[in-house]
């Protein structure tokens, strides 16, 4: 973690990657009705990293940036994925039915709002806190 | 990571992404030649059945093989399907392809080896293959083109296996128009030229289907499919009292032996599974029987009495509703279940069930003047618009159930419950936002119910919210509401009614099916499911005859 991090902004970020797993287990072993292979193993590991980082920064352990990073560039990606699919079908959609209509436009409306503060928001906030890693800032700095 | 770094690759992102979806959106779109019409493809259909196919330049071209059909086939239909728009499919999924085609409208055309064949609407229509691809069990819907169909027709006309159609055809969406030879091209009903004399008629071919279909021991066929005329599997009490609830207030438009008669028949057999539960009579076969059945079974007779066309079904109607009236619990809510051997009911609820039993009562009062049934009536209404529909958010959900407003219009003079008015008006105004408006979808919608074109709207709902739409409209006017509230339900009704009228078999795509008179008159459950299960025309037919009871001869 950051050596001028306040320990308040560590356990705060500890906490959102905690919760940030049980959202995912939950999305994912307990919301979607059934088992498909590359979404349950994808949130499996998504949610095995934020749990790890999210412990790691609340115990302050020597690892915990780097678990951190790790989750945050690996749940950043996933997120940024998972809109362009949403982004891509409803265009796809849009392409071969016209206007997908209010009540579609509502429901993609909402599983980008449920998604994004998890996804996105809430790793790239971390990426920006965590700021470059020790090696790259070393190579900066020489 | 820095934040001018987060910057610029949420940026380069979002302007990426952005351009990925325009160039998909425009590479699936169809591509409309205004400068050329395309070819027509040119059918021979006689009872259902594809007799012969021909592509030719233009509609009126002759072609051999299309002329020799037509003379040796009496009663065949020649039908042009022309190619109005056509673009690229995708087949590497199939979920992806399902999707592809718009419902009714789409077919695809495949080229192997400078032959093309073509899977038309009408193909896919006749073999029921919309809204077949993929199933949605926890929705109970279908979505997309059976996709395993579309390519044994390829494979099949193009005289080459499945995986051969996939790995070396060129396969595109088409677009087309259909026009029938010879057939008058009548305009249809829309919500602003819908006429009384529209949906009057419609509601009498609606009940002369049904009442064909009534067996000499009152039976129902029950469930029919309109392409190859055959009776499906199944049969259901509450449908069978709600279709001779419906025959009931046809018979009483029109002086038609036929709707009477099956009136008749219908409500004896009716009649004559009455059994006892307890000492009282209820309606069932089973050791526990549900109040569904005698709720329905009581406005059914109800209505039979109440048109004179059978007045000894008021001793029926009184005994029946005595028998809701002991299910009732003193708060209001009633027990769905009776269990014969005990003897006892079974305070367990299930959807509808309430709101049936309470209609039942309310009509049933009209018949016996017994003020134990309108009080029970009354206070069934009041615990189904309060503590049965109080939970977080019930202002803004609502479900399917369709007979409380129509409680609330029965109980008006008798029983008003403003409450229950207020809840009605709620419910509509958000049906109005979930109906589909002209443009909508690129099918006919315009009516409909739903929240996206790539779920073909059912019709049932339009029948069934305008059943309770008219109660609704009908109570506003004896409350007084405001001008502007009235104008909106009927507008909601006009749109609803008008979809159904058109979509109505009268005769619909005859060439289509195996006996076009034998479901002429019926309502399919969609422009593309044309299973006709008995509620489907019952819930439109009696919203039609209660519209034309509530709205004014001059409308």
């Amino acid at each position: 973690m950051p050596n001028d991090s306040s320990p308040r902004i560590t356990r705060a970020f500890g906490v959102a990657n905690v919760v940030a797993a049980a959202v995912v287990v939950f999305g994912v072993f307990v919301a979607l009705p059934a088992r498909w292979m590359p979404i349950d193993a994808g949130g499996a590991i998504v949610a095995a990293l934020l749990a790890a980082s999210g412990v790691g920064l609340l115990t302050g352990k020597a690892w915990a940036d780097r678990v951190a990073r790790a989750a945050a560039f690996v749940v950043l990606i996933a997120g940024l994925v998972f809109i362009a699919a949403l982004a891509v079908t409803a265009s796809y959609l849009s392409g071969i039915y016209g206007p997908v209509g209010r009540g579609g436009a509502v429901i993609l409306t909402l599983v980008a709002a449920l998604t994004v503060p998890y996804l996105v928001v809430l790793p790239a906030a971390q990426l920006v806190w965590l700021g470059p890693s020790r090696s790259k800032a070393k190579r900066e700095a020489s | 990571m820095t934040t001018r770094a987060l910057v610029r690759l949420l940026a380069a992102y979002v302007v990426g992404l952005v351009v990925v979806c325009v160039v998909v959106r425009a590479v699936v779109s169809l591509r409309v030649d205004t400068q050329r019409r395309g070819e027509v493809v040119a059918s021979v259909w006689a009872k259902g059945e594809l007799v012969a196919r021909s592509v030719v330049a233009a509609p009126g071209d002759h072609d051999a093989t299309l002329d020799a059909a037509m003379a040796a086939t009496p009663g065949a239909t020649l039908v042009h399907e022309q190619v109005v728009a056509d673009g690229p499919i995708s087949t590497r999924s199939e979920l992806v392809f399902a999707l592809s085609l718009v419902a009714g409208k789409d077919g695809v055309k495949a080229t192997r080896a400078g032959v093309t064949a073509y899977v038309t609407p009408d193909d896919l229509l006749a073999r029921q293959g919309y809204d077949k691809g993929r199933t949605l069990p926890d929705l109970s819907l279908s979505i997309g083109a059976d996709v395993p169909l579309v390519l044994a027709l390829l494979a099949d006309r193009l005289q080459t296996s499945v995986p051969e159609i996939m790995s070396s055809a060129t396969i595109r969406r088409i677009r087309v128009e259909r026009t029938i030879a010879g057939a008058p091209s009548k305009p249809l009903p829309t919500a602003t030229t819908l006429t009384r004399d529209d949906v009057r008629n419609a509601a009498l071919d609606a009940g002369r289907y049904l009442a064909r279909g009534v067996r000499s021991d009152g039976r129902f066929r029950y469930f029919v499919d309109a392409p190859t005329n055959r009776t499906l599997a199944g049969y259901d009490w509450p449908r069978h009292a709600g279709a001779t609830y419906f025959l009931a207030q046809a018979s009483a438009m029109v002086d038609d032996p036929l709707l009477s008669s099956a009136t008749l028949r219908a409500a004896g057999l009716l009649r004559s599974v009455i059994v006892a539960c307890g000492d009282t009579p209820c309606v069932g076969s089973e050791e526990v029987v549900e109040i569904g059945s005698s709720a329905l079974a009581t406005i059914a007779l109800a209505e039979v009495a109440r048109t004179g066309l059978a007045v000894e079904y008021r001793r029926t109607v009184a005994d029946l509703a005595r028998f809701l009236r002991a299910q009732q619990r003193p708060d209001g809510e009633f027990m769905h279940q009776y269990d014969r051997t005990k003897s006892s009911p079974i305070d367990i609820q299930f959807l509808y069930f309430s709101g049936e039993a309470t209609l039942a009562l309310a009509r049933a009062a009209m018949i016996t003047g017994d003020p134990a049934d309108t009080a029970a009536a009354a206070k069934g209404l009041a615990h189904l618009v309060g503590p049965a529909w109080h939970f977080f958010g019930s202002r803004y959900y609502f479900g399917e159930e369709h007979w409380t407003c129509q409680a609330l219009d029965d109980l008006w003079e008798r029983a008003p419950d403003p409450k229950a008015l207020d809840f009605c008006i709620r419910w509509h105004a958000q049906n109005r936002l979930m109906q589909f408006r002209e443009g909508d979808a690129p099918f006919d919608a315009e009516g409909a119910f739903g929240v996206t074109p790539i779920i073909t709207p059912r019709l049932t709902p339009a029948g069934s919210r305008s059943e309770a739409a008219v109660a609704t409209l009908s109570a506003a006017r004896k409350a007084g509401l405001p001008q502007a509230e009235l104008d909106a339900l009927d507008a909601q009704l006009r749109r609803s009614l008008a979809l159904v009228v058109r979509q109505q078999f009268r005769p619909g795509p005859a060439h289509l099916f195996a006996d076009p008179a034998a479901v002429h008159g019926a309502i399919p459950g969609s422009s593309v499911d044309w299973q006709i299960r008995i509620d489907y025309p019952q819930h439109a037919g009696s919203a039609m005859v209660r519209w034309l009871q509530v709205t004014p001869v001059a409308n």
